[in-house]
């Protein structure tokens, strides 16, 4: 059965979710280690969402150095609180670590958004493939774990799961990866385009890092009108043709979004474990009706 | 003392090979076409930028380049990192990167993981390194790619000096560090790729403009906001070299003009011989004020002007998260 899981990447942003009729919490963030409940909050979660009835899910952003002690030690923390902890990871270097301090048998990692995503996640692949070959087009419009390297590399990284933007095109790969024993995690409404070291945000607000969560609240949308020449270091309008093909992104913090059109099919949808539902891409009321949206596609 | 850097430069013909080795490069690296792709390639570009080709496209002439380069004593290595490699384009990725060693690169650069294992299970013990791509940002990650038999990793852009030394200090892999041309998101973690396809053209989409829709409803245009590149690191090459880093790469396979790339190649040659002698960096600069054109003229206006540096904090770096 597929679950229904609400995602909060806002510390204390869990707790009026616990309220709705889902069945797991994701807490945590892709990009961004400022936005990483602390320990204490972080097993409060957990222990509330136990109690709920509910999953529970911590996502971890890249580690670069300067953060990496501070993100393993927060893995060891929560694996000494409970027992059966599933991180979602952005940075192979986490799954490293975890088995290096001797706890791979105690944690269940999935490979999140910034390691398994596909060419399909740019918004102006069609036309970058326009003039590939028919069966190049569809060919490359995969995940980038679903091949058998990929599964070599998942198994060797003691990674079990995947998560995947709710691509119609990318359903297939969910298949086979699901067939090769991994489980599949779908996010919904969103693809996650970029992601930076720089928070584009905070130096839009000329906000300290650290101190700049509340800007992550709300999206600055951004319309494409202008493309980089490399060469003589100039702007150039795009042409309105172009500029017309391209949809309107979400800034979030340090992040990149682009709106999801399609609906996968239902058979694909079918081999995924859960789908996730963020937060903060709709209202209490928006969240509602994208559980009941949800539950009614995979039931069909 | 640590030892001088390499000055790693791209080559996408013979003449800019020339050019390359004159200039100072110790080592070049080099793209191969897949005939059977048009847009796409078996690395991180397009097959063209702007008009100009990213790569080889035809096999006698990738083998004159690797063996002259080789006659002059210099390495060449294959860039064969693209963000992964599907399954359907896998046979012409084993493909390419077999022409490649037949030819003799001394190396291939792949940009995801699983790549290492797909060259090892097709039988290419080739030396391999991991390019800007593969976003290796920690030492746990060097260490498992030493382990795994990786000899160098490219690390990307946005990382901090002790990042960079923490890392370079893990021992029996290679760092390079990027020297040019940086780009506004972390390169492996961002999808906003260059279309380069006539009529239809989007250029690198953290260096787009883009008209603002603010939280408040106001509205902002032409704004660069996701362009957090960091363009130079000249000024900080004796801290690179301190670090422990093996060397730099220049960017820039897709130059128009290749006597222009070689020219940056010569600065960057010579900033680290500068850097290598003990000599202070504003002697350089001031050097370089008097005798450079190219300095004053295009790197000047377009870099250190506008704060383009890649380690020094500047109003880019402090908000690094």
């Amino acid at each position: 059965m597929v679950n229904i899981e609400l995602r909060s990447t806002h510390p204390g942003g869990w707790r009026e979710l616990l309220e709705l009729p889902a069945d797991g919490i994701l807490v945590g963030d892709t990009s961004c280690p400022h936005k990483l409940p602390s320990g204490q909050e972080l097993r409060a979660c957990w222990d509330a969402a136990l109690e709920a009835g509910w999953s529970f899910r911590l996502e971890l952003p890249p580690a670069f150095e300067g953060h990496y002690n501070r993100l393993l030690q927060l893995v060891e923390e929560l694996v000494s609180h409970r027992e059966g902890l599933d991180l979602v990871l952005n940075d192979w270097g986490v799954a490293v670590g975890i088995r290096e301090v001797g706890l791979p048998d105690k944690v269940r990692m999935s490979a999140g958004p910034l390691l398994s995503f596909s060419f399909a996640h740019c918004p102006w692949h069609e036309a970058i493939l326009v003039e590939e070959l028919a069966e190049v087009q569809a060919g490359v419009q995969v995940l980038s774990l679903d091949s058998p390297h990929g599964v070599s590399l998942l198994r060797s990284m003691g990674v079990s799961g995947l998560e995947t933007d709710l691509i119609r095109e990318l359903g297939p790969s969910w298949s086979n990866l699901a067939r090769s024993g991994f489980s599949v995690s779908g996010r919904a409404g969103y693809s996650l385009v970029a992601s930076s070291r720089l928070c584009h945000t905070a130096r839009l607000h000329n906000r300290a890092i650290g101190l700049c969560q509340e800007l992550c609240r709300q999206p600055t949308e951004l319309e494409t009108t202008h493309r980089w020449s490399l060469f003589d270091n100039t702007q150039k309008r795009l042409d309105p043709p172009v500029r017309r093909s391209l949809p309107v992104l979400s800034l979030w913090g340090n992040a990149v979004y682009a709106p999801l059109t399609e609906p996968p099919e239902r058979d694909h949808l079918a081999v995924l474990d859960r789908v996730t539902i963020d937060d903060r891409h709709w209202d209490k009321a928006g969240l509602r009706d994208q559980i009941s949206y949800w539950k009614e596609r995979l039931m069909a | 003392m640590s030892d001088r850097l390499k000055v790693l430069a791209p080559v996408r013909s013979l003449y800019m090979l020339d050019l390359q080795l004159e200039a100072g490069a110790d080592e070049v690296y080099v793209s191969l076409a897949d005939d059977r792709l048009r847009n796409l390639t078996h690395h991180s570009r397009p097959a063209t930028a702007g008009g100009f080709a990213t790569q080889v496209g035809r096999e006698k002439d990738f083998r004159t380049i690797v063996a002259r380069a080789h006659e002059h004593g210099v390495p060449v290595g294959l860039m064969a990192n693209g963000y992964f490699v599907p399954p359907q384009i896998e046979q012409g990725y084993i493909a390419m990167v077999r022409t490649a060693v037949d030819a003799g690169v001394d190396y291939v650069a792949v940009g995801n993981l699983a790549t290492i294992h797909l060259l090892r299970e097709a039988g290419i013990d080739t030396p391999i390194a991991i390019g800007t791509v593969g976003t290796v940002v920690n030492r746990a990650m060097l260490r498992w790619l030493r382990d795994a038999g990786v000899f160098r990793v490219v690390l990307p852009p946005g990382l901090r000096l002790d990042e960079i030394k923490a890392c370079a200090g893990v021992s029996g892999i290679q760092v390079i560090t990027y020297a040019t041309t940086g780009q506004g998101n972390v390169c492996g973690h961002c999808r906003m790729w260059e279309c380069p396809v006539p009529g239809a053209e989007v250029g690198l989409g953290c260096r787009a403009g883009y008209r603002l829709k603010m939280p408040d409803g106001s509205t902002l245009d032409r704004v660069t906001v996701l362009d957090g590149a960091t363009d130079c690191s000249l000024c900080s090459l004796a801290e690179l070299q301190a670090c422990g880093v093996y060397g730099i790469k220049v960017g820039g396979r897709e130059s128009p003009n290749p006597v222009v790339n070689a020219k940056v190649v010569s600065l960057f040659a010579r900033g680290v011989n500068h850097a290598a002698g003990a000599g202070l960096m504003p002697d350089l600069l001031a050097e370089l004020d008097r005798e450079e054109i190219v300095w004053g003229m295009m790197w000047k206006p377009r870099f250190c002007e506008p704060l383009r540096c890649s380690f020094i904090e500047t109003p880019t770096t402090r908000y690094y998260v």
